[in-house]
């Protein structure tokens, strides 16, 4: 992509306020919101499990206007500092995919896993704050979305060349807009203030050499979308999985003991990801024969 | 064997392994044949799955053994050269077949 | 240095004007504009949202019934949990039909009303003391925007008056002065925001009814909750603290698990890191009091006791935690 066509991809990018969220998601909060018994806490606990909104949230925290900028970087601590109101807000104001894909759920169902794998590796390697580093796998794969929505003609010729020339998706962004989602995560991440901790790992997730100071947490997040894309759960990618850094993986010492019992505990976590799953494209299904019903 | 979501679990379903809580307690026997009633219980106490005998839910989607076991094996094509990949390779493979063991 | 001191030209008032009957022609807006009031429209509920979350106008006015059902109420729920550009001024526009059913000046929350057909100079009128009603009658703190002593002693002195019993809480943080020392004035900001926010939340979801959350300044922040709300108020607020605090802290800070600074006499000490300690004075039932002043007596004490406890604590009244 030359200088000037990636400059303009840049400065439109900046604009995107309203990356659109599943219409399951939507309506299964919407009616949380609504029912006075409903706790931030279960509020919380849905929307981790959504990569737009969490991204969202984590922009509205780390907004210069709400007074600490660049310093949440984990999803959990947004929501306290938010409190209720405001993502009740949120939720209302969330705007909605017009066209639901099979790849947006595939794409949510592989960030959700990332996060799942991610909380597990991180919790196993006693990291302080493990929830930071399982806020930044939901979010890594945020520049897919971007790409989607500010260049579709581009996007469906990525999507086209993965298929027939069988290369990476990484390849044929490069190919194609001269830059990969990696890159684009990365100004979005820098765009809204998100924290280093956060903009590091998504910026790196496939190349972790180029992390400086959060080292771990990259490698960390490159090695749960690895390993997820290895379990074939969800997808919003190619075929294959993608080569490992050795480094990275130095860093994370894990053991072939390691991989069974992160294996076990994915497994394990991930039958809870899957209902969910079932449950928001039910809840969308339910909400689209409504229309039809309603002559929408 | 079928390993299912809670969700899809129903009346006359039959349990291949015992329902255990998250501390090991075992609520409901291996053997014990499932009512709606049962699986609300089920769902209250936050049991996300259970195996069931049989193959009693279908989904269009699902793949044969074999086929699944062709889909992890193209997956891992480009990383042959990478020890700790081909040892998660291997694993996932292997997990694919214990989940169908009668 | 000499200061020259430049006319200098102050920027619009945005308004967000949520409803299609309200700037009923080209010449209310002009004449808006004119008063230095940049009117912007929004139909939909959606877009309403996003922007008072986003990027927050300086006053809302919004027709009742505005986009349907409930969004009117909806949308000035929103305006009111902007804590950051705290008490928008809300002006609702209603039919006079509204005002001979009882209307649930609770359900609108707002600072006014007007009723339709707007003509121009009413609506001007209208904005012009609603804009300086908000300065008047609200004694913010500039920082967290929370209500400030004058609102604080009002808010206890009720307390006392009513049948009721509430606990009066008071906030303090423990280190603050090693911290601002160590991170600087901007990251304290940053903290006491936190805790303003938090505290607010907290109050909001478990025990709105009844409740009041004020900011004495500096690290001194005070709630007012009804007494069967304590316990689990005060315990979810130093929860949210410690679960939050580090990302106000350094890692090398938390893993020494404290920060050397200079105690006030200027020698190097070991200083904890930021920790949370609320005192809570009872009031009602067999706790008479008559005067906010006997209340603060009481806090002190308390607070001095919590104070001398480690890490994040609450005390309510004299008993221990």
């Amino acid at each position: 992509m030359e200088e000037a066509k990636k400059e303009h991809f840049r400065r439109t990018l900046r604009d995107i306020k309203n990356l659109p969220t599943l219409p399951g998601m939507v309506t299964k909060l919407t009616a949380m919101a609504e029912d006075p018994d409903t706790t931030t806490e279960q509020m919380g606990k849905v929307i981790s499990k959504d990569h737009i909104l969490a991204a969202k949230l984590l922009r509205l925290v780390n907004s210069a206007f709400y007074g600490f900028p660049q310093r949440i970087s984990s999803l959990n601590n947004a929501i306290i500092l938010l409190g209720f109101n405001v993502i009740k807000s949120l939720i209302i104001s969330a705007s909605i995919f017009e066209i639901m894909e099979d790849q947006d759920v595939e794409l949510w169902e592989h960030s959700l896993g990332c996060a799942v794998v991610c909380s597990v590796v991180a919790k196993r390697l006693g990291i302080s704050d493990p929830e930071e580093i399982s806020t930044a796998g939901l979010i890594h794969d945020i520049g897919k979305v971007a790409i989607k929505m500010e260049l579709p003609e581009e996007y469906e010729l990525i999507n086209k060349m993965v298929l027939e020339e069988k290369v990476s998706r990484f390849a044929a962004e490069r190919q194609i807009l001269g830059l990969d989602h990696a890159e684009v995560g990365k100004w979005l991440a820098k765009k809204w203030n998100l924290p280093n901790k956060l903009i590091e790992p998504i910026s790196c997730h496939h190349d972790p050499r180029l992390a400086k100071e959060e080292q771990l947490s990259s490698a960390v997040v490159h090695f749960g979308n690895i390993v997820i894309r290895g379990m074939g759960y969800g997808h919003g990618d190619d075929k294959w999985v993608p080569p490992m850094s050795q480094r990275a993986f130095r860093l994370l010492e894990i053991s072939a003991v390691d991989i069974d019992e992160i294996l076990d505990e994915i497994e394990d976590k991930l039958w809870d990801v899957k209902g969910f799953s079932l449950e928001i494209q039910s809840e969308q299904q339910a909400a689209a024969s409504e229309n039809n019903c309603n002559g929408k | 064997m079928q390993q299912i979501l809670i969700a899809q679990a129903g009346d006359g379903m039959i349990l291949a392994r015992d329902v255990e809580s998250e501390e090991g307690r075992v609520l409901c026997g291996k053997g014990t044949e499932l009512s709606a009633c049962l699986v609300e219980r089920l769902k209250k106490m936050e049991v996300t799955h259970v195996a069931v005998e049989g193959h009693p839910v279908v989904d269009e989607n699902e793949k044969t053994l074999k086929e699944e076991l062709f889909d992890i094996e193209q997956r891992f094509k480009r990383v042959k050269h990478i020890p700790p990949l081909v040892h998660l390779k291997k694993r996932i493979m292997e997990r694919a077949v214990k989940a169908r063991e009668e | 240095m000499i200061i020259i001191q430049k006319k200098v030209k102050l920027p619009m008032q945005r308004i967000l004007v949520a409803g299609k009957n309200i700037i009923n022609s080209p010449e209310t807006r002009l004449l808006l504009e004119a008063k230095g009031y940049q009117a912007i429209l929004c139909e939909k509920l959606q877009d309403a949202v996003s922007m008072v979350l986003e990027d927050p106008p300086d006053l809302l006015i919004t027709e009742k019934g505005f986009a349907g059902s409930n969004h009117d109420h909806e949308l000035i729920m929103a305006a009111k949990a902007c804590l950051q550009k705290a008490n928008i001024p809300i002006l609702l526009v209603l039919d006079l039909d509204d005002l001979k059913s009882d209307m649930n000046w609770d359900y609108y929350p707002v600072d006014d009303f007007i009723v339709k057909p707007v003509p121009p100079e009413t609506l001007l009128a209208r904005i012009e003391l609603a804009e300086s009603r908000m300065v008047r009658v609200f004694d913010n703190n500039p920082l967290s925007k929370l209500p400030g002593n004058t609102s604080i002693l009002r808010s206890i002195q009720r307390t006392i008056d009513s049948d009721e019993s509430y606990g009066v809480c008071y906030i303090d943080i423990d280190n603050f002065k090693p911290y601002n020392d160590r991170y600087g004035f901007s990251r304290g900001d940053e903290v006491l925001l936190m805790v303003a926010r938090i505290t607010v939340n907290v109050v909001e979801e478990l025990a709105r009814d009844g409740s009041f959350v004020g900011h004495i300044g500096g690290d001194d922040f005070v709630f007012i909750v009804r007494e069967e709300n304590l316990k689990p108020v005060c315990e979810r607020l130093v929860e949210n603290f410690e679960r939050v605090k580090n990302m106000f802290l350094s890692p090398e800070d938390i893993k020494a698990g404290a920060f050397i600074g200079e105690d006030r006499q200027g020698n190097e000490t070991r200083f904890d890191l930021l920790s949370l300690s609320v005192a809570v004075v009872t009031i009602g039932g067999e706790n008479k009091y008559e005067h906010f002043g006997e209340v603060s007596v009481v806090a002190s004490q308390i607070k001095h006791y919590a104070k001398t406890l480690d890490g994040s604590n609450y005390v309510i009244d004299r008993r221990e935690r």
